[in-house]
């Protein structure tokens, strides 16, 4: 109980900093708590949309929200989401397990590359 | 850009968005934000803020129907749920304290860490 609450916390402190929501939760979910990758994903999904709710009325006071854009990548974004989610169930837990490893290695090497890039723009700037 | 070709290339994106959300319960924002600051122009903090926005109907129509085909009990998980509010409230604080760059290395490495392990 209370090593998920800990987890919780680690994986709320990532998503505040806008690191990817449920990036780091479901692994920890799943490595350290011995969750089931479904199950992991549905926690998150959860936690997610608590947090959210407050994040989005303190963004929404503070004037930060682009809602042209925001709309339409929310309405399709919702669109596939359904469809995916209801593909998913086809899925096994191992299988949705091994391409959510695949997808982390990929958005590692993804982030970085980004961090590479701006670390030599910076010194580049320097000189 | 012409508004039909930014409005196709928001489409696919959302597409994509909703595609890695329906999918692994997650990582959308990875797709999300890099779109907003490169074809709507936004500056970080609203890219990120409007990515929250997105994320939030996308997030809780792939809840639904996570939740309806898994045997989802809330109570049993309420504790990560508390500790995921209040750990996301205090990474808002600290995001504007720490170092960037730090951070995004050390997020890199755990992701790369959790991804092999997954594997195996």
């Amino acid at each position: 109980m209370f090593l998920g609450f800990l987890i919780g916390i680690i994986g709320g402190i990532v998503a505040g900093m806008g690191m990817g929501g449920g990036t780091l939760l479901i692994p920890m979910l799943t490595l350290f708590l011995g969750f089931e990758q479904k199950a992991a994903q549905t926690v998150t999904l959860v936690a997610f949309v608590v947090l959210a709710i407050f994040v989005v009325i303190i963004h929404f006071k503070n004037g930060l929200i682009d809602w042209k854009s925001g709309t339409i990548l929310a309405i399709f974004g919702v669109i596939s989401a359904v469809i995916t989610a209801l593909l998913t169930r086809s899925l096994s837990n191992g299988t949705l397990k091994t391409l959510f490893g695949i997808f982390l290695i990929v958005l590692a090497v993804i982030e970085f590359i980004s961090i590479f890039k701006k670390s030599k723009e910076k010194k580049g700037k320097n000189c | 850009m012409k508004k039909n070709k930014k409005n196709i290339i928001l489409i696919i994106c959302g597409i994509a968005i909703g595609f890695f959300n329906g999918l692994f319960g997650g990582g959308g924002g990875m797709v999300c934000v890099p779109t907003l600051k490169k074809f709507v122009k936004l500056p970080q903090k609203k890219a990120h803020a409007t990515t929250t926005f997105i994320m939030l109907p996308i997030s809780i129509a792939s809840m639904i129907i996570y939740i309806t085909s898994n045997n989802f009990v809330f109570f049993d998980y309420v504790w990560i749920i508390l500790g995921s509010v209040l750990g996301g409230l205090i990474g808002a604080k600290i995001l504007n304290i720490a170092n960037n760059k730090i951070v995004a290395i050390i997020f890199a490495i755990l992701m790369l860490v959790g991804g092999i392990r997954l594997l195996f």
